[in-house]
């Protein structure tokens, strides 16, 4: 790896002379005596400067009497006076790394100084991200940049992750980070069905002045993922990680109150129970909500009469009976402990003309739903071969991800690793596969968080056999069995994600090298989802239909087997022309670097679905035996195609002043051919000052100083393909036989669509103090998008639901800092502290067409005029100009207010991220952890909870009328009169239920967290050790744990603000289809051989 | 200057790698980007059709025609409390201006493609649809409504000068269909009436008698003036259902609209919810054959209980339930297959509008109120398919003891009004309720309107049937401006009437 990196380095920044005579000739080694290859050479004093090859060996005219002055990446400068004799050994220290020494991966896989980048950006190391062993990349880099969030949000086996740069420019378009694996650019999803352990490094290009070179889709920044390479003897890693996954906490629970939905007539409902004294509602055994009595410990009946049928026949009916008491804990012991095992493989090798990486991964998880698994295996295969002038790389991974979860009301149909998601709808005529419970479609999560507390739900797995669990006998007359859907609902998913790039460099001259690169990304993606049939007892139906109350079986009465099966293939071609040109002018203390090159993109979609609402029989799920003989069917293409032809020149005057100017123009198919070509430019600026200071020996504590200054454009587009016309669906129904009728489509096109258009101007500041012991990095940013493309929500008067225009602006504001201290460095103990801060103020300034926000997604979240990006608009109660509640003088019911309000925004302005690492002799202990603020959630199924009463924010006031705190009432004059005295006239379900959980602000709650990321320890057991064991090179132990402690704001009884029902723009809403959160824990090992 | 040329030759072959036609790739293969009005009128008619029971559900259970089932705990629906928020309005708005666009879509491509009887078919279901807009919430978007983005913020329109237009409209869509001939128009283009011109033009003449005879409170003179251009135009009204059929049959969202709300693919009746009320048995007298009173419609439009093949019950608007449990379901009259045709308006309701013209003395023609009422009676009968209808249907007007029915001779007019609104309130049992609440809101002070019951639900803000509905939460997000000048406030449900009501 360093020789590569040591090769690219010498091509930037050393301008190779053309002439050779003298021959004073040498070899440089490190400590070791193993060879360093492609280190610099200066005889001192002089322009004279040559650099070594890939053996190490290096000759140049010398005479005797020079000084040679010899630097190299990783290791401290040396001088050495040449000698008498022709040829010499020069022996290098290795360096701890200084912050002029580290080497990043820019745009197209450029490598650079860190000294030289007039932009932000943010390296991790491989073994940084894996150091709690995560399962997924997204996970590892959590906390660990400034100004990069990370999003979990959902917590299912597979989970979705948004993964966002500064924000968001983009109302509506992609404002996700662009991912590059290898110089192969890839949407973001692909992350997902990456190796963590195969990752060298990470660099985050933050801002688009970094990324302008990657065109139309990096103005959200670019994390780029550079796989590991081989290097040395030929190694055989082995690591083998078993962790555990609990539930960590579930939304605040009432423990007080049993069954009742509302039934107050024990004449209408006899089987309901008034229990003497208690003041609430009666008990009623088959309720799924839980406004009814206190509990008290008596045995009830619960569920209605269940028909038992015997042998021979004969029959009697039977009621379960309850003890009407809490069930501690049994909504939380209805999951599962959850277990990944991940085992690793790897073996690399490399010498001075080649290196070989190649790795195995096989990950198995079970997630904390009972019977959701997930299990992946990654191939990756990695290589360098040199052949004098030609380098040739290679790249190539493969995936295969198999999911089978439970799926929740709606069967995702999430088109793989691609920017399409949808439903089985998509295209389709008919209804969609709808997954959940055998009656309303609930997720599993639904009811089991909202089964009543004096129900332990584990009692109820053996729906087969129990008479009482089975779908005629299961207590609740609402919810369906959730053991029952977990058994037979199923969502089957396999992913297949291929990954490879191959390029070939051709050093031309030495002043010329020209590299092609063609880059190939497929993922497949298919999914099966059965949802078997019931046919429910005639005795159930009919006690449904006649006895009080209703039941699921009269209802449902016969409920058909479903399925539905797709899948998609999404492919793209990337093909890299770079030729770069070096000069040097001005004797050698101005270099320049010219790259001019261009790329062609192809990306390709399809999808096919199939589906049935209705199967003949009850077990056996293909689409084809379905009872209609019409399944409903859809069939979707996205085809785009983009080339960009670009030049970057980058100056360096004596190492300390740099100056890079990025064009590109691009030619996108998604617009029409007016629109279609675009032009984008960027400049960029650093100057190390301290080269300057340290020549004057000035300030000698500072060991490391840099100003730097970028400014750029960039353009996005943000239509799908084929957005410039108006489209005609298929109406309900249709066709009829041969009637056909197609429906005008709900969105207005434009066929004059531009493109968005970023600007971005950016200052910042990287010092080093004493050795670079301390060091601190600072970036200051704006950002302004105009030209929105969105698809305003219009009025549907118009005849449309939605208009696509070119309008709006919005623009971010922010500051990121990041710091590390290295308190303590000794032989054998090393104490370092890092941290990360960002702050980012959003503002949308405009929307135009007289409108004042724009939907997101998500449910509830918009962009608004004047605020933050991504606010809340929920439904309110009616409040005075102070902002209290009104409330019925009468009644002290709260009054509805009549429009939508706004509230903060979802996105948290405020992130800090925090890191230590202990290291005593082989001991490394390591904790991550990471606090957003200012940012609210909206928590969906805090209504849900509230309109079954299982929520403890439901039993507050212990279901008694209370006077709502903090309202007012009107004085009929236009003023208002704070309430003291007028109580809500009723606190039991009337209040909670029916109307204080129907508006949506009681549940929009402060989104702030801290969360303890990664705990992890790890022991390397000493060299000495190792030694003596002839086969083994290095022996790792360790325990990680993550997610294991979380603070969430005082006011936020439900969960994770993290989570959100979308990956999409519009997060800031939670429902039941986020399963609780959970902490892991567990042990690795990893032995080299 | 060697690496000059080599420099520009590259930079030539860059960016001079594709071919002219390379980026044209982006013309849509999943969706269609133009559609015939002959693709687009079965659809919009069919979803209009489609509204007419099973969007207004809330209204057949205002009208104490239906209830909620027994079966179900109490239920604090806005229905059922009469309260209503902005979201209440949200789909049928958003629905009706869909069809709306589709119906204008079908006018203007016919206009430009010269297809006069679409265009004309269009322009009479545009009226039919902005009707009934009006009818629920007063001043809608009009004359700046469906231009797309020419008038993104469409302002709203008196709702009074619009009803007016509205019979312009179907003026000018009469006239093109009688100058097309029906030409162009076939069986799958005209899902309604195959292209017969005469059957359009006699729907569109009543489509106005009910958009006239909603003033009849209010505007009394030019709703007479009006009803004049009706009878000199001569071909008269609908004598027969006007119907729609695409092919419905028994497939996942294939079946006849008001069947997929009562029975699954596989047969299965799965209404749960909303069921018969007992207002509505009691009615028809529909447990008691023997009686002066009993009505055989009962028994079509709603069905035994399950369980017990000789009881009809049902319940109340926000009742608790009652002991027993279940209630009636639909019945074979108005489940009479899987694939029987949509209604947009019946011949019922042609002959009840008539037979009140007359009896206001607005129109003349076709009989006497007494006679046009009793065509009603006898076009109800056979909608709902009761066995030999004619002579059922005259046993049952005939029958002198039956006050609910019996037309006697030297009626008062509020007397004859109000056995037609009654009667009318039967014949549109789930068939178009949406005529009910219009009668209701019109003519509220008529003994029958009186007598339909108010919801027993605990949770009532105000005991009235609404009013109306109010502007949707859709409006006040995307055309806030135009509708918060409506200066409609969170009560005007209860306190903001429709122009037309007195």
């Amino acid at each position: 790896m360093r020789k590569i990196v040591s090769l690219l380095t010498l091509m930037l920044f050393i301008s190779v002379v053309a002439w050779s005579q003298g021959k004073i000739s040498g070899v440089v080694r490190d400590q070791n005596g193993d060879p360093v290859p492609f280190a610099t050479v200066n005889v001192k004093g002089s322009k004279v400067s040559v650099a070594a090859d890939a053996n190490a060996n290096f000759s140049l005219n010398a005479k005797s009497g020079d000084v040679l002055h010899i630097t190299a990446v990783g290791y401290d400068a040396k001088d050495v006076t040449v000698g008498d004799s022709p040829a010499l050994t020069v022996a290098l220290t290795r360096n701890s790394g200084t912050i002029s020494d580290v080497v990043v991966t820019t745009a197209l896989g450029v490598q650079r100084q860190a000294k030289s980048l007039g932009y932000s950006t943010t390296k991790v190391t491989g073994a940084n991200l894996t150091e709690a062993k995560v399962t997924n990349i997204a996970t590892g880099l959590a906390a660990k940049v400034a100004g990069l969030q990370i999003n979990l949000v959902n917590n299912g086996v597979n989970p979705d992750v948004r993964v966002t740069l500064r924000g968001a420019r983009s109302f509506l378009g992609n404002n996700q980070a662009l991912l590059v694996v290898d110089g192969n650019v890839l949407p973001i999803r692909f992350l997902n069905s990456l190796n963590p352990n195969d990752v060298d490094n990470i660099t985050v290009l933050k801002g688009a002045s970094a990324s302008v070179l990657y065109g139309t889709d990096a103005s959200n920044g670019v994390i780029i993922v550079t796989t590991k390479k081989g290097k040395g003897r030929p190694t055989v890693t082995f690591a083998s990680t078993v962790s555990m996954e609990t539930v960590a906490y579930m939304p605040k629970l009432q423990e007080r109150f049993g069954q009742n939905g509302g039934e107050y007539n024990t004449t209408y409902y006899p089987s309901s129970v008034y229990f003497p004294g208690d003041p609430f509602r009666p008990y009623v055994p088959y309720e799924n909500q839980q406004y009814g009595p206190e509990y008290n410990g008596a045995t009830v009946d619960i569920g209605q009469p269940v028909r038992i049928y015997n042998a021979d026949g004969t029959y009697f009916d039977s009621t379960a009976k309850n003890i009407y008491s809490n069930k501690k804990n049994s909504k939380r012991d209805f999951f599962d402990k959850g277990i990944t095992v991940q085992n690793d493989v790897s073996f690399q090798a490399g010498d001075e003309n080649s290196n070989f990486f190649l790795s195995f991964q096989d990950m198995d998880a079970k997630g904390v739903v009972p019977k959701d698994v997930n299990h992946r295996d990654v191939f990756r295969v990695n290589g360098t071969r040199i052949y004098g002038k030609f380098r040739a790389d290679y790249s190539l991974s493969y995936s295969a991800t198999h999911t089978n979860t439970t799926p929740g009301t709606y069967v995702p149909f999430r088109w793989g690793t691609s920017d399409y998601v949808g439903n089985y709808t998509a295209g389709s005529s008919g209804a969609q596969a709808t997954g959940g419970s055998y009656f309303q479609g609930r997720p599993v999560y639904w009811t089991v968080i909202n089964t009543p507390s004096n129900v332990n739900l584990r009692d109820y797995r053996n729906w087969q056999t129990d008479p009482f669990a089975s779908p005629d006998g299961f207590f609740d007359a609402y919810y369906g069995n959730p053991w029952w859907q977990i058994d037979q609902t199923r969502l089957d998913e396999k992913n297949n994600d291929f990954i490879g790039s191959a390029s070939l460099n051709y050093q031309a001259f030495s002043w010329m090298s020209i590299s092609y690169r063609f880059a190939y990304a497929r993922n497949d993606y298919s999914n099966k989802y059965t949802k078997a049939g019931y046919v429910f007892a005639p005795w159930a139906i009919e006690l449904g239909q006649t006895g009080e109350g209703g039941n699921i079986a009269s209802s449902v009465q016969n409920l058909v087997p479903t399925a539905g099966t797709g899948s998609s293939s999404n492919q793209r071609i990337t093909s890299d022309l770079l030729v770069t040109l070096k000069q040097s002018f001005l004797h050698h203390d101005l270099d320049a670097t010219l790259l001019l090159g261009n790329q062609v993109l192809d990306k390709n979609f399809k999808d096919m679905n199939i589906a049935t609402n209705a199967l003949i029989l009850p077990d056996f799920y293909n689409v084809a035996t379905n009872l209609s003989g019409v399944p409903s069917i859809g069939e979707f293409y996205a085809h785009s195609r983009s080339y960009g032809v670009f030049a970057d020149l980058s100056l360096n005057y004596k190492n300390f002043l740099f100056l890079e100017a990025t064009a590109r123009n691009d030619w996108s198919s998604l617009l029409s051919p007016e629109n279609r070509s675009f032009f984008y430019p960027g400049v960029n600026g650093a100057f190390a000052f301290t080269e300057l200071l340290k020549q004057g020996g000035v300030l000698p504590w500072l060991s490391y100083g840099k100003v730097r200054a970028a400014y750029s454009q960039t353009g996005q587009v943000s239509v799908d393909p084929y957005s410039l016309k108006n489209i005609f669906t298929l109406g309900p129904g249709f066709p009829y036989g041969g009637t056909g009728g197609f429906t005008v489509g709900d969105a207005f096109a434009n066929p004059n669509i531009k493109p968005e258009r970023t600007t971005e101007v950016e200052l910042g500041l990287d010092l080093g103090f004493f050795q670079d012991r301390v060091k601190l990095s600072a970036a200051f940013y704006q950002q302004k998008t105009i030209d929105q493309t969105i698809p305003i929500s219009i009025s549907i008067a118009t005849g449309f639901t939605q208009a696509f225009v070119n309008s709006g602006q919005m623009e971010n504001k922010g500051v990121e800092l990041e710091g590390s201290v290295n308190v303590i460095k000794s032989q054998n103990f090393r104490w370092d502290v890092g941290g990360n801060f960002s702050y980012n103020k959003s503002t949308v300034l405009s929307i135009g067409y007289g409108l004042n926000d724009v939907y997101l997604g998500g449910g509830n979240t918009y962009a608004v005029v004047g605020k933050p990006y991504g606010v809340l608009k929920v439904s309110d109660w009616q409040r005075d100009p102070a902002g209290r509640i009104v409330v019925d003088k009468t009644t002290g019911f709260p009054e509805i207010g009549s429009a939508l309000q706004y509230f903060g925004t979802t996105t948290p302005p405020s992130k800090i991220g925090l890191n230590t690492t202990l290291r005593y002799k082989g001991f490394t202990f390591n904790i991550v952890a990471d606090g957003r603020f200012g940012g609210l959630i909206y928590n969906d199924f805090g209504q849900d909870l509230d309109f079954t009463g299982s929520s403890w924010y439901s039993a507050q006031a212990g279901r008694q009328a209370f006077v709502i705190p903090n309202s007012v009432y009107s004085d009929g004059k236009g003023g208002y009169v704070p309430n003291t005295n007028v109580s809500v006239r009723e606190g039991n379900n009337v209040f909670w239920a029916s109307t204080w959980s129907t508006q949506q602000s009681p549940y929009v709650n402060s989104a702030d967290f801290w969360k303890l990321r990664e705990v992890s320890l790890n022991y390397q057991f000493p060299q000495s050790l190792m030694a003596k064991i002839k086969f083994i090179s290095a022996l790792n132990v360790g325990l990680v744990g993550r997610n294991l402690m979380m603070f969430k704001a005082k006011d936020n009884p439900w969960s994770d603000p993290e989570y959100s029902n979308t990956s999409g723009n519009g997060i800031g809403t939670t429902d039941v289809n986020q399963t609780p959160p959970t902490r892991f824990y567990g042990a690795t090992i990893q032995v080299t051989f | 200057m060697k690496k000059i040329v080599i420099a520009i030759g590259l930079l030539y072959i860059i960016s001079s790698g594709c071919k002219k036609d390379y980026l044209d790739i982006n013309d849509n293969p999943n969706n269609p980007d133009n559609a015939s009005p002959e693709l687009v009128l079965p659809n919009a008619l069919n979803v209009t059709a489609g509204r007419q029971i099973n969007t207004y559900t809330f209204i057949s259970g205002w009208m104490g025609q239906w209830a909620i089932s027994g079966s179900y705990a109490p239920s604090n629906s806005n229905f059922t409390t009469y309260r209503q928020t902005t979201d209440f309005g949200n789909a049928i708005w958003t629905n009706i201006y869909n069809n709306l666009e589709d119906y204008e879509y079908t006018r203007s491509t016919a206009h430009d493609q010269s297809k006069p009887f679409f265009e004309g078919a269009a322009m009479i279901m545009k009226s039919y649809e902005y009707q009934q807009l009006i009818d629920m919430f007063g001043n809608i978007p009009y004359t700046q409504s469906l231009q797309n983005v020419d008038a993104i913020l469409p302002t709203y329109d008196d709702a009074s000068s619009v009803y007016e237009d509205l019979v312009k409209k179907i003026d000018t869509g009469i006239s093109l269909i009688k100058v097309s001939g029906g030409q162009g128009a076939s069986a799958s283009s005209d899902i309604m009436f195959s292209g017969d011109v005469t059957s359009w033009v006699q729907f569109a003449n009543t489509l106005k008698l009910r958009i006239l005879m909603r003033q009849s409170e209010v505007k009394a003179d030019y709703v007479k003036s009006a009803i004049a251009v009706i009878m000199q135009e001569g071909s008269g009204f609908l004598n027969v259902d006007a119907n729609v059929n695409p092919g419905y049959q028994n497939a996942t969202g294939k079946q006849n609209p008001f069947w997929s709300l009562n029975y699954n693919t596989s047969n299965t009746y799965i209404n749960d919810f909303w069921r018969a009320s007992q207002f509505g048995i009691d009615f028809y007298n529909t447990n008691d054959e023997n009686s002066t009173t009993y009505d055989p419609r009962g028994r079509e439009v709603y069905g035994a209980t399950p369980g017990d093949d000789t009881l009809w019950q049902g319940n109340d608007l926000g009742a608790q339930g009652f002991v027993g449990g279940a209630s009636s379901i639909f019945g074979p009259g108005v489940l009479q297959s899987v694939s029987q045709p949509a209604t947009i308006l019946t011949a019922a309701e042609s002959y009840f509008l008539q037979a009140e013209a007359v009896a206001r003395g607005w129109l003349s023609g076709d009989g006497t109120a007494q006679d046009l009422y009793h065509q009603g009676i006898t076009e109800s009968f056979r909608y709902y398919n009761v066995d030999n209808y004619e002579s059922a249907a005259a046993d049952y007007y005939n029958n002198t003891a039956n006050s609910k029915v019996y037309w006697g001779s030297g009626l008062s007019l509020t007397s004859e009004l109000n056995l037609i609104v009654a009667q009318k309130w039967a014949a549109e049992n789930t068939a178009t309720p949406f005529e009910e609440w219009c009668d209701y809101r019109r003519l509220p002070t008529l003994p029958f309107n009186k007598s339909i019951p108010l919801s027993k639900s605990t949770n009532v803000d105000e005991l009235a049937v609404p009013l109306r509905i109010l502007y949707p939460t859709s409006e006040y997000a995307s055309n806030s401006t135009n509708v918060k000048a409506q200066n409609q406030g969170s009560d005007a449900h209860h306190t903001d009437k429709i122009f037309w009501m007195p």
